[in-house]
């Protein structure tokens, strides 16, 4: 049985067709990334899963039950957490925590995930940064030990310190058999974590790939300076390279899937300034999701 | 059920107390100059009379010289017939606006819809946690008159008073669901408030406006306010029938209405 089964998903405002047509599916115990830039239909089909919003069609399964006629019961065994966090601002963490202890039952890994998070349970919502209400929402999406997590986009805007303790936490989890489901727009994130990934644009899927299969569509931008003079010929034979900007000391390039050779061969000289970025999954897509 | 039921309760608790000193404070000052107004309540009687009869109608002043004559007849049109409706109107429609159209808009929704409850146990949980939170604002101020008239030495009929606080929470209660309704039906508050003070609003101008030209007083059954008749609850120890059947239905459809849109809409918080 899969964890998760979406066929034929659509959902409508009006005119506007959110998603159309959406099928994939996710298996036990798998990390699955949901990945596209924003306004594609990502948090959509959160929210179809989660029972927010109806679907216009389609069916979507989880544990093989069906998300809407069983939401109740399958809640039970969801954690899930919102791109930005939904807390109320008068209270602490300890009330939030309270009350979804009193609709689910007492937790014992209240304290383990403050602890592994340091986040701080008694001061006010409204008087914490956005990091630290982050922290408190993983905390209650945790709490309880989901058998299947699904995160929306679940590290933006947070320092990459926390972003490496969430990413821990999820490795771990995963370890020990649960699911989890995470939409991101970062391509590196999903690289980082997950063993397969979803690709949507526009509302439907593009692909789904395997996450060796995604990093051969990686593309880094890169800016280098040298003491030296650069040799364009040597850059040139690396195949996956094109240069896009070349000076007597300096170069700037495209590289399409693997960087290790061209950073061996910068490696070779003396470098005064280095810049390698990730190409935003808006140029990964105009690639290789034409 | 209970957790959130409780919870709204303790949010809204230091509000609702607010509303209660403040009406409470009124009553007291109404019931403290009480004996001095039925002592002179001739000369009063006769300061009034100049008024005009229309104006003092909409105000539901009917019989100028027994209002000064007992407690009821004063609260009647002192307190009843203006300011606690404007106290109760303001309590239930910030509770009832908060309750859904609040909770989307400041996206605390997705905490409890995230929870393994339905949508029927967070819609009832909400509702009817604002309900005993009008119920306790309608009885602490009503019955506030036990204490302020022994302090005071004024005589009072319990029974009238029973029948305003019947009245008081049927009136209450009315306005409460149909902003509920609002607040199902929209994600933002300031929608959900501006809608129901509209409706309020056009039916406290009906009742007005029906009191002062007679082709115009059939209006008045349009109007909440021709049926939460104060001076008819407390003086004459009388609910208008028609008064439980209007509030009544109006209460248990539009809270139907709401609970099915609530559990069915789309909710989603941006």
């Amino acid at each position: 049985m899969k964890a998760i089964e979406v066929v034929d998903l659509k959902k409508y405002f009006g005119n506007t067709r959110a998603i159309d047509g959406l099928t994939f599916s996710v298996d036990r115990g798998a990390i699955f990334g949901f990945l596209g830039p924003n306004g594609a239909g990502k948090t959509t089909t959160i929210r179809c899963l989660m029972d927010f919003i109806r679907p216009t069609g389609g069916q979507v399964r989880i544990l093989g039950l069906d998300a809407q006629k069983n939401t109740v019961e399958l809640k039970s065994k969801i954690g899930y957490l919102a791109p930005d966090p939904r807390l109320y601002d008068n209270w602490n963490a300890k009330e939030h925590i309270r009350l979804i202890e009193k609709i689910r039952g007492r937790s014992n890994r209240v304290n383990d995930l403050a602890e592994k998070l340091g986040a701080n349970l008694g001061d006010k919502i409204k008087t914490l940064s956005t990091g630290n209400k982050q922290k408190i929402s993983l905390i209650l999406a945790l709490m309880h030990d989901p058998e299947i997590l699904i995160l929306d986009e679940p590290t933006t805007g947070l320092d990459p310190l926390l972003q490496n303790t969430i990413y821990e936490i999820l490795t771990e989890m995963k370890n020990r058999g649960k699911t989890i489901f995470m939409s991101s727009h970062n391509l590196a994130e999903v690289e980082k974590i997950c063993e397969k990934a979803a690709i949507i644009r526009n509302g439907q899927l593009v692909a789904v790939e395997d996450i060796r299969e995604l990093h051969k569509k990686r593309i880094y931008l890169v800016e280098a300076r040298f003491k030296t003079t650069v040799d364009r010929e040597k850059v040139k034979k690396i195949t996956n390279c094109e240069i896009n900007n070349l000076q007597k000391n300096s170069i700037t390039l495209t590289v399409r899937g693997d960087i290790d050779q061209l950073v061996k061969l910068f490696a070779k000289k003396d470098i005064l300034d280095l810049t390698i970025e990730h190409a935003g999954l808006d140029k990964i897509f105009m690639e290789f999701y034409k | 059920m209970l957790a959130i039921f409780l919870r709204t309760i303790k949010d809204r608790l230091v509000s609702t107390l607010v509303y209660i000193i403040g009406e409470i404070s009124f009553i007291w000052m109404y019931v403290a100059i009480f004996p001095s107004m039925e002592d002179q309540a001739d000369e009063l009687s006769q300061a009034f009379a100049a008024y005009p009869e229309s104006l003092m109608k909409a105000f539901g002043i009917t019989d100028m010289a027994a209002m000064f004559r007992k407690i009821e007849n004063f609260l009647a049109t002192e307190n009843y017939s203006f300011l606690w409706p404007i106290l109760a109107v303001a309590l239930v429609v910030s509770i009832g606006g908060y309750s859904i159209a609040g909770e989307i808009e400041r996206k605390t929704i997705e905490t409890l819809l995230a929870q393994p409850i339905s949508r029927i146990i967070i819609f009832i949980s909400k509702y009817f946690s604002g309900l005993l939170i009008f119920v306790v604002f309608t009885a602490m101020t009503v019955f506030s008159i036990i204490p302020l008239a022994k302090i005071h030495g004024v005589d009072y009929f319990l029974e009238a008073h029973t029948k305003i606080f019947i009245l008081g929470l049927l009136f209450g209660g009315a306005i409460y669901s149909i902003t509920t309704l609002f607040s199902a039906l929209f994600s933002e508050r300031a929608k959900a408030y501006f809608f129901s003070v509209g409706v309020i609003v056009v039916m406290y101008a009906l009742n007005i406006v029906s009191s002062l030209k007679d082709n115009l007083a059939d209006l008045k059954y349009l109007s909440f306010f021709h049926y939460f008749n104060a001076n008819k609850a407390l003086v004459d120890n009388q609910i208008d029938p028609l008064a439980y059947y209007i509030f009544g239905g109006i209460m248990i459809g539009s809270t139907l209405l709401a609970a099915l849109i609530f559990s069915r809409r789309n909710i989603t918080v941006s």
